[in-house]
């Protein structure tokens, strides 16, 4: 006979680690809250422009280069905040003044210069133009009238 | 004498829950961190141009300019003659324009006088080349 006592299974109830659980959903709900207060601020600097300055704002460039000024000034029609200005030509729109920009020869660069009563907006948007059609040298000029 | 006791095999067990602790906390902590330095730029209507990808470089100031046409620098609030000094102090660190990388942000309604007198003023102490922040996004 087996006197021996039975060894008893021990029954180990399964425990969920809450705590564990409890802290990191405490720690996401934490940063969720605190991320999408400032996830606005995130892309601000994700794109620039570049320009070069040119001191005083006077046109000393060669003959050769005043085709080659793009001049930003307010619009006359209504609805029109700003327009383009090459040369003699008058455009109205970015798409227009990207295509003309591409005809233009790129090695000596565009010069971009902007009324100071137009927002800086249409300088951006001046600049913008030249990258897109292409241009790496783009000078921006001061000007005062 | 063996007891029954002795005969419950305790299997070994590794406390997960210090270690996660410490984890999440480095995890938040970074990312807190990395928000929170570019929140440290005061919140600006920027003009909405795809521009390029901001590089990145040792030397580098920004200057904001608000739509009222006052000027801050990295995003300290300053009249234009102390930042007119500042940069040229940075200028002279940097060891010249083509080492500075100078970021204007500039509030999109600002009139573009308020620029052109900053873009002058730069060309004025030395600066080059400077960027025009931009976000993303064309309007």
């Amino acid at each position: 006979m087996n006197f021996r006592p039975r060894r008893l299974r021990v029954t180990r109830i399964p425990r969920l680690p809450l705590v564990a659980l409890i802290d990191v959903v405490l720690f996401l709900l934490m940063y969720f809250m605190l991320a999408t207060d400032f996830s606005g601020e995130a892309s601000a600097l994700a794109s620039t422009l570049k320009a070069e300055s040119r001191p005083g704002g006077s046109m000393s460039a060669s003959a050769s280069l005043v085709s080659q000024i793009v001049s930003v000034e307010p619009g006359s029609q209504p609805g029109t905040e700003w327009v383009y200005r090459l040369g003699d030509r008058r455009i109205q729109s970015r798409t227009e003044l990207v295509q003309v920009l591409k005809s233009l020869p790129k090695e000596s660069g565009l010069v971009v210069k902007v009324a100071p009563t137009v927002p800086v907006a249409a300088a951006a948007a001046a600049l913008q133009a030249a990258k897109d059609a292409g241009f790496s040298k783009v000078s921006y000029v001061p000007s005062r009238s | 004498m063996q007891t029954r006791h002795d005969n419950q095999v305790e299997e070994p067990q590794f406390d997960l829950t210090p270690m996660i602790d410490v984890v999440m906390l480095l995890i938040v902590f970074f990312m807190l961190t990395a928000q929170f330095a570019q929140s440290l730029l005061g919140p600006i209507d920027l003009p909405k141009e795809a521009g390029d990808s901001a590089g990145s470089r040792d030397s580098m100031v920004t200057i904001d300019l608000l739509a009222n046409g006052d000027l801050k620098l990295d995003s300290e609030p300053m009249p234009r003659d102390r930042l007119l000094q500042l940069i040229s102090l940075d200028l002279r660190r940097a060891g010249g324009s083509a080492d500075l990388e100078v970021i204007v942000r500039a509030d999109r309604a600002a009139p573009a006088a308020h620029l052109n007198a900053l873009a002058g003023e730069l060309a004025t102490l030395g600066v080059r080349h400077w960027k025009l922040a931009t976000t993303g996004g064309q309007q």
